[in-house]
């Protein structure tokens, strides 16, 4: 659209004309644009530290003191006055010691001479007497007052020499001169191999009551029915669900339900009894000579820091000559109970002997003590090349007669990685130590195992899909011992190799991480596998945990479990809970007829 | 020229930052030359400090780091650099490392060490 401008009127001549400037912008009231930079600082980080070896040094303490050791002063330098000099006051005294005086020489009178009375004739024939020459006394000396007393120094009279009777000697006792000593009761019954029966009440392992006459009348026939095992979900009241997970979470869309009664059989059942009666086959031997060795009071011993079964018992001295060690190497001796066998090497055999007994005592260990001291020599084990763990382990077991059994898993150890000196055993349990792995022996063969410490972790025992190994109730439990053992609760483990290692930070699944257990480093850890594998034995005992001893009777046959075995998972049914635990040690104890284990089990209560 | 509020509110999203991951914050010290910013290591790990969390506090223009921060030396290399971390790995900034005096970003008495050893972490402070 057209505007019209209309202009009227000049300009007054005496002022500028006016401009009238049309197409361009008017700066005065038009907006501004701009860009605004501004470039912070750098932040600045400051630290400090301070490093510390940690070995323990000397410490002087003495030469931060204020103070030098003091040094004795010698006050007596510095004294006015200078020692005092005896006094022999004695010099003045008026009278000198007086010396000893012979007073004999100064007798009034000198010896009488005996008259011979015995001549015969009652009288000797007469002498004219003369007075003057026979004076019965010799002509007197003169005393001399001043220099004579009349005593001399009494002597005193020991009176023991005058007694008229010496002491008499006591008689001989006659029980010395016995041919025998005092005889003590023969304890036959040491070396029966019962003890005392108990009673044993037959009648409670009747099934049928005692028969009665049938009363009159008809009776109705009723069939049993089978028991009706439970139903695997109930559906709760008001059309309600409930669903139960059998695993874990894992990554996509695969929903695992199981059943509500999640009680999977366990392999191994102690079943509920009043009574449990077991009669044991206890069989002792050379091996493998398979000669009969007679043991009592044996006590056979394991735990998960232990590599072998640890033996002690007693016997009849002439164990001294059958177990000696022949040529250099150690006796094998072969203990079955009720088909559960051991093989042991006697290390070492002593005897005791003191009236009417004589016992040698023997100790030994599983026959993978062969690998240790003194039966093996050091020696320096080494990897020029990337190999395998568990070839590590055969190379040290090469020859030795021992077999591995690796039950880990394996990992890539590069070269110059592995380094150690000391015996085969040594190496096993060091390769065993980096992974926080247990080391064990098989009760009868000649095999080293390594297993997980745990096989499962504490937090996964009570899976619905978890079967225990062993099940007992606490009726077959004979006593039980608790307790607690509490740890910190982590969550997080940081381990690391060293030189050619890796770095694992580990954080239990389903937790923050933020209990971060101590840093580990072992130069063997150098793959993923290490790292998991020994985060596992750091994170398994943490928090609330108990170590719980049971005495169990060793039942053997069918489903029952004889002697627990480590890594066990035992289930204990309890009136009021049902728990469970990992074997963690087992002791067998044969006294006799007797046999009792007692299992050490490490149980998780968080 | 800036103002405390507005460079403490910077320092307190940092130690957010430093904390963001559920697992406390790491500082790790590594032998070998330091590489570019957030570049793979060049030598090996010499110590894993684990910082607490919240890794400190701010005040004014200053994040104090809580300290003594102790841990285990690993390797026997001499170190050279260090590198800061979520709890879950996620890298933050490199640091150098010196002797006291040395200007470096961490001083440490001594560069060297053996394992079995500990550095402690005696004061630690991050601002403008």
């Amino acid at each position: 659209m057209a505007t019209d401008l209309i202009f009227q009127g000049g300009a007054p001549s005496n002022e500028r004309p006016i401009d009238l400037v049309f197409g361009e912008v008017d700066t005065t009231t038009s907006a501004q644009t701009g860009a605004l930079h501004i470039t912070l600082q750098q932040p600045t980080f400051s630290g400090s530290g301070a490093y510390r070896s940690n070995n323990a040094s000397r410490i002087y303490a003495g030469a931060a003191a204020g103070w030098q050791t003091a040094k004795p002063l010698l006050e007596e330098q510095s004294a006015p006055w200078a020692g005092s000099t005896p006094d022999f006051v004695e010099a003045a005294a008026p009278w000198q010691p007086a010396s000893a005086q012979r007073v004999d020489a100064a007798a009034p009178y000198q010896r009488v001479q005996i008259a011979h009375t015995s001549a015969g004739a009652p009288w000797a024939a007469s002498q004219p007497l003369d007075v003057a020459a026979r004076c019965v006394h010799g002509p007197m000396i003169g005393i001399q007052a001043g220099h004579s007393n009349a005593w001399e120094q009494a002597i005193s009279i020991g009176a023991e020499r005058t007694a008229r009777h010496q002491e008499m000697l006591r008689n001989g006792r006659p029980l010395i001169q016995h041919r025998w000593q005092v005889a003590h009761q023969l304890a036959a019954e040491l070396i029966s191999r019962s003890n005392a029966s108990a009673k044993r009440w037959m009648a409670q392992r009747y099934p049928w009551d005692q028969a009665r006459r049938p009363p009159a009348g008809k009776s109705s026939t009723i069939t049993p029915l089978p028991p009706i095992s439970p139903p695997c979900y109930t559906p709760p009241a008001q059309d309600a669900v409930e669903l139960y997970f059998s695993t874990q979470y894992q990554p996509g869309t695969d929903l695992i339900f199981s059943c509500k009664l999640f009680d999977l059989p366990a392999g191994l059942v102690i079943p509920y009894r009043r009574v449990y009666v077991a009669a044991h086959t206890i069989t002792v031997t050379t091996y493998p000579g398979g000669a009969t060795v007679v043991l009592t009071d044996i006590n056979i011993t394991t735990d998960a820091d232990s590599y072998c079964w640890s033996l002690s018992a007693t016997g009849p001295v002439n164990l001294m000559e059958q177990l000696a060690p022949s040529s250099g190497a150690p006796a094998q001796i072969r203990i079955s109970i009720d088909g559960l066998a051991w093989v042991f090497a006697v290390e070492k055999i002593g005897r005791t002997r003191q009236f009417g007994q004589a016992r040698a005592q023997l100790t030994g260990r599983s026959t993978t003590s062969a690998l240790d001291d003194p039966w093996a020599v050091a020696r320096t084990w080494t990897n020029t090349s990337t190999i395998n763990a568990a070839q590590v382990l055969e190379q040290v077991l090469d020859l030795s007669g021992i077999t591995p059994d690796w039950s880990v898993d394996d990992w890539l150890i590069p070269a110059g990685a592995w380094s150690h000196t000391g015996t085969p055993l040594s190496a096993a349990r060091r390769l065993a130590e980096s992974i926080g792995a247990i080391l064990h022996s098989h009760p009868g063969q000649p095999t080293l195992q390594v297993l997980r410490r745990y096989p499962l972790m504490p937090w996964e025992w009570y899976g619905n899909a978890i079967a225990p190994d062993v099940q007992l109730p606490l009726s077959a439990v004979l006593r039980e011992s608790y307790e607690r053992r509490d740890a910190p609760a982590y969550n997080r483990a940081i381990v690391s190799g060293t030189t050619q290692g890796v770095l694992g930070i580990v954080t239990r699944a389903g937790t923050a991480g933020d209990v971060a257990a101590p840093m580990v480093s072992d130069p063997l850890i150098t793959a993923q596998e290490a790292v998991l594998q020994r985060a596992q034995s750091i994170l398994g005992p943490t928090g609330r945990q108990a170590l719980i001893a049971l005495d169990l009777p060793v039942l053997t046959g069918g489903t029952l479990p004889g002697v627990l075995q480590l890594n066990q998972l035992t289930e204990i049914i309890e009136p009021t809970e049902t728990w469970r635990g990992l074997v963690r040690g087992v002791q067998v104890k044969v006294s006799g007829a007797k046999v009792r284990q007692t299992v050490t089990m490490e149980r998780n209560l968080a | 020229m800036y103002s405390a509020h507005f460079l403490g509110a910077l320092l307190t999203a940092a130690r957010d930052m430093i904390d963001s991951a559920g697992p406390p914050g790491l500082l790790q010290f590594y032998a070998g030359s330091q590489p570019s910013p957030g570049g793979a290591p060049t030598g090996t790990l010499q110590v894993l400090m684990i910082l607490p969390k919240p890794c400190g506090a701010v005040d004014g223009y200053t994040l104090t780091i809580s300290t003594p921060i102790e841990a285990l030396r690993v390797g026997s290399d001499p170190i050279q650099w260090a590198r800061l971390f979520t709890g879950t790995g996620t890298w933050l900034m490199d640091l150098t490392v010196s002797v006291i005096g040395g200007g470096a970003h961490i001083e440490l008495d001594s560069l060297s060490g053996y394992p079995g050893g500990s550095v402690t972490l005696t004061a630690c402070t991050i601002g403008f």
